[in-house]
Order: C-alpha cells, then sequence, then structure tokens
C-alpha cells in the first residue's frame, strides 16, 4: 500500500529511516508522484486556496529542469538517522567502538593534566609561602649577590633589609636571573 | 466554509495551541461557523512535516530535482495564497511564484535547515514580490508586513480578492465544488478524520483521542477518504501524459 504511505508521508506522520526510505521509493514511483499531487491539491482545495493551473506547474517544472543541478549535499547537517537501517547498525557499533578504543588515551590525557595541575598548584602554594615567610629576603640577598659579586651574603642575617616595594618596584630592570623570582615571590596586589 | 457544518459532531474538546488564535469547545466551534470563519491550527504535527521537508530538501541538495518538485507541489497554493496578500493579478502571483521557487532552488546550498523550509521559501517569496513591484513602480496593495507564521494560520479563501483569469476562477470553483461534494458523501469516519486533518491541521495521535480509535486507524481512514475524493478529482484535472513533469 505505497499510497497509503504517501498519505501519511504528507502528513508528516511517517518520521525517521522509515521516511527517508519511503521518500527515496516514492520518487521513482509515477503513481505514488501522482497520489503526492492529488493528495496537496485536496488539502489546499478544503482549505480554499486558489488554484494554480497544470500548465503553471508544468512550465516551473520545465524551468527548474533547465536550472544547473544543485549539488551541496552537505549543506544541511546530517540527519540523525542513516540511509538504511543496516547502515544506522553498523554505524552505530563503530561509533562505539572508537570511543572504547581512545578511552585509554582518554585517560593518559586525563591523568597527565592532573599531574601538571598537581604540581603547578604545589609550586604556587611554594611560592606563596616563601612571600609570607619572608624568604624574599634571601632573594634580595641573592640578587644583591649577583649584582656585586664581591659581596658575600651567607646568611638572611646579613642580607640587608630590602623593602618589599623597592623590590616590587625595581624588578623589571633587574638584570639578573634573580629578577625572576623577584617577579614571581614579590609581586602581587 | 466546505465542511464547517459538520465540526459540531465531534463532542470533545480541542486542545489551545499557543500563539494561535483558536480555541475550540463544543459551542465555540459554533460561533465560528456563524462568522463564517475557520482558523487553521497549528497543530504538533508540524514538527513531521518539516522533517519530511528536510529529507526532501536534502534529496534535492544531492541533486534529485523531483524532489525539489515535491516541495513544489506541497507550497506552491500556498505561497500563491501569501502573496495574492500583495499583489493582485493572478498571471503576476504566477510569475512571481515561479521566480520564487527557481530563487529557491538555486539558492538550496544556503539553507542549512535553521528554519523550517516552508518559513524560508515564504520569506524569498515575500522578497521576490516586494522587489517586483519596486520595478513596476507600485506599492503593494495590502501590508507587506506579513508574519511568516501566520502563512500556515490563514483564513479561508472568501477575503482573497485576487483577479483571477477566467480559466483559473472556473476551474478553482470546479475543485472546489469537486472536492466539497466528495467529502460530503464520505462516510461520517472517513470525513471526520480528513476534516479533523486537513481544516484542523490536528495529529493523528490528536485526531485519535478524539475518535477513541488507534492511530493506524485513523491513519487509514485519512488515505481511504483522500482517494475516494482524488477519484473524482483526478478525471477533471487528467491532463495528457507528456504534459505532466
Amino acid at each position: 500500500m505505497m499510497n497509503e504511505k504517501v498519505s501519511a508521508l504528507a502528513d508528516g506522520e511517517i518520521e525517521g529511516q522509515e521516511a527517508t526510505n519511503e521518500l527515496a521509493l516514492m520518487l521513482s514511483d509515477k503513481a505514488a508522484m501522482q497520489a503526492w499531487r492529488d493528495y496537496q491539491r485536496i488539502g489546499d482545495a478544503m482549505r480554499g486556496s486558489a488554484n494554480l493551473n497544470d500548465a503553471f506547474t508544468a512550465r516551473l517544472m520545465l524551468a527548474i529542469e533547465q536550472e544547473p543541478t544543485v549539488l551541496a549535499p552537505n549543506a544541511m547537517p546530517r540527519t540523525l538517522h542513516s540511509t538504511s537501517a543496516k547502515e544506522t547498525a553498523v554505524e552505530k557499533n563503530h561509533t562505539v567502538q572508537k570511543i572504547q578504543d581512545r578511552l585509554p588515551a582518554v585517560w593518559s590525557i586525563a591523568a597527565s593534566c592532573a599531574a601538571v595541575l598537581m604540581v603547578g598548584w604545589v609550586l604556587l602554594n611554594q611560592q606563596l609561602q616563601d612571600f609570607s615567610s619572608g624568604q624574599s629576603v634571601q632573594v634580595a640577598a641573592r640578587a644583591v649577590q649577583q649584582a656585586d659579586p664581591t659581596k658575600l651574603v651567607t646568611s638572611p642575617a646579613e642580607a640587608p633589609a630590602v623593602p618589599l616595594e623597592y623590590l616590587a618596584a625595581h624588578h623589571v630592570s633587574a638584570p639578573s636571573v634573580g629578577s625572576y623570582y623577584i617577579q614571581a615571590a614579590s609581586y602581587s596586589e | 466554509m466546505i465542511i464547517s457544518q459538520k465540526l459540531d459532531e465531534i463532542p470533545v474538546k480541542l486542545t489551545l495551541v499557543p500563539n494561535v488564535a483558536a480555541v475550540y469547545t463544543h459551542g465555540l466551534v459554533e460561533n465560528i461557523e456563524e462568522s463564517g470563519k475557520l482558523t487553521q491550527v497549528t497543530a504538533s504535527q508540524a514538527t513531521g512535516t518539516r522533517e519530511i521537508d528536510y529529507e526532501l530538501v536534502q534529496l534535492a541538495q544531492r541533486g534529485d530535482k523531483r524532489a525539489f518538485g515535491m516541495l513544489v507541489e506541497k507550497y506552491q497554493r500556498k505561497l500563491s495564497r501569501l502573496l495574492s496578500r500583495m499583489i493582485r493579478d493572478q498571471a503576476e502571483i504566477e510569475d512571481v511564484v515561479q521566480e520564487s521557487f527557481i530563487k529557491a532552488y538555486r539558492a538550496l546550498p544556503n539553507f542549512r535547515g535553521d528554519s523550517a523550509f516552508y518559513t524560508w521559501l515564504y520569506r524569498i517569496g515575500i522578497n521576490t514580490a516586494k522587489n517586483y513591484l519596486v520595478s513596476a513602480g507600485r506599492r503593494p496593495s495590502v501590508s507587506t508586513d506579513i508574519e511568516i507564521e501566520d502563512a500556515e494560520n490563514f483564513e479561508d479563501g472568501n477575503e482573497l480578492r485576487t483577479m483571477d483569469t477566467p480559466e483559473t476562477a472556473l476551474m478553482t470553483k470546479q475543485i472546489a465544488q469537486t472536492v466539497n461534494d466528495a467529502v460530503v458523501s464520505l462516510p461520517d469516519e472517513l470525513r471526520t478524520a480528513i476534516t479533523l486533518r486537513e481544516i484542523e491541521g490536528l495529529s493523528y495521535e490528536e485526531i485519535a483521542t478524539i475518535m477513541q480509535c488507534p492511530i493506524g486507524t485513523v491513519r487509514s481512514r485519512i488515505f481511504r477518504a483522500r482517494e475516494t475524493i482524488a477519484l473524482k478529482l483526478r478525471p477533471l484535472l487528467d491532463t495528457p501524459e507528456h504534459k505532466r513533469w
């Protein structure tokens, strides 16, 4: 009963893969195409739509035939269903397999990210603790020593008392590697 | 309206569809009949129709012009009716409808499915009509600010003021009369089913609820009603084989 399916298709009452299959069959079935035309016309007549004569439709279709064929198969996103039930099942299995194959890699990546985050967190905490405990003085001591190697600073007690504000203000122009530590440890708002 | 006098046989309430000016109860249907108008309800079946349109568009985008032809068959009269609000002359309406469909076909690669196909088509139609009127140095006879959503909620054809050619006017009248006579002569259950579908725009599920029968029965009844009407209509429309597309 092809025409009964045409009737249901015209009402949008067939969905998914079945709709795709039935539409494909319909396009090559003259009787089904005629039924489609008739059912559309019946609905329009019942709703009082003015008629466009058959000559108009024939002219229009001739004009469409003369147009260059449109080929844009990827213009719209794919529908949720494949072109056949078999392909749907195969696609699903393939997709599931792909996901399963990627799982070990996914876990590895997740573990790596977690490790990086953990190390970063530890370092940050360490730097914050250093800052709060005044060990920036030691950093300052190292900076002073690098600037003037002749000066040997052996203990925090011997390190000159350099105000943190001074360090923060001058860290940009500090020439040595020590400026990195100054920048990280002392700059805070 | 053709079938409205039969609606009072349906002893149930129909649900309110948001944003559509139609609330149906048994009594209100009678009032609508008295006013001579019957507003079509936009029903949940729109989703299924939209999916079918998407399928046809995709087939057309892959090079199958017959699929586009099915969309032409489905929307040519609706588009014509929409544009008749802007253009009076029937011959000019046909020209604009034809140009609109050709533009739509050329623009198919640009259709991404973000909106319903008919919404997209109607926008093309309205723009084509506007351009046509401007190029002819005319202003549209009515406001062109037609809400696309209203395109599916047109009132019946009595309010149209198109200047039909004698041929189309006669054909329209004959078709309407043939369909009307065929529907009236249908068995009650077939007539009710086809009316709820075509006039009220209800889904099969909604019709099944109203008629208290399975959805499969609704589908069968609507199909049988259409086949019965088509049998009477086809001799009127019968065109030679070589003139069919």
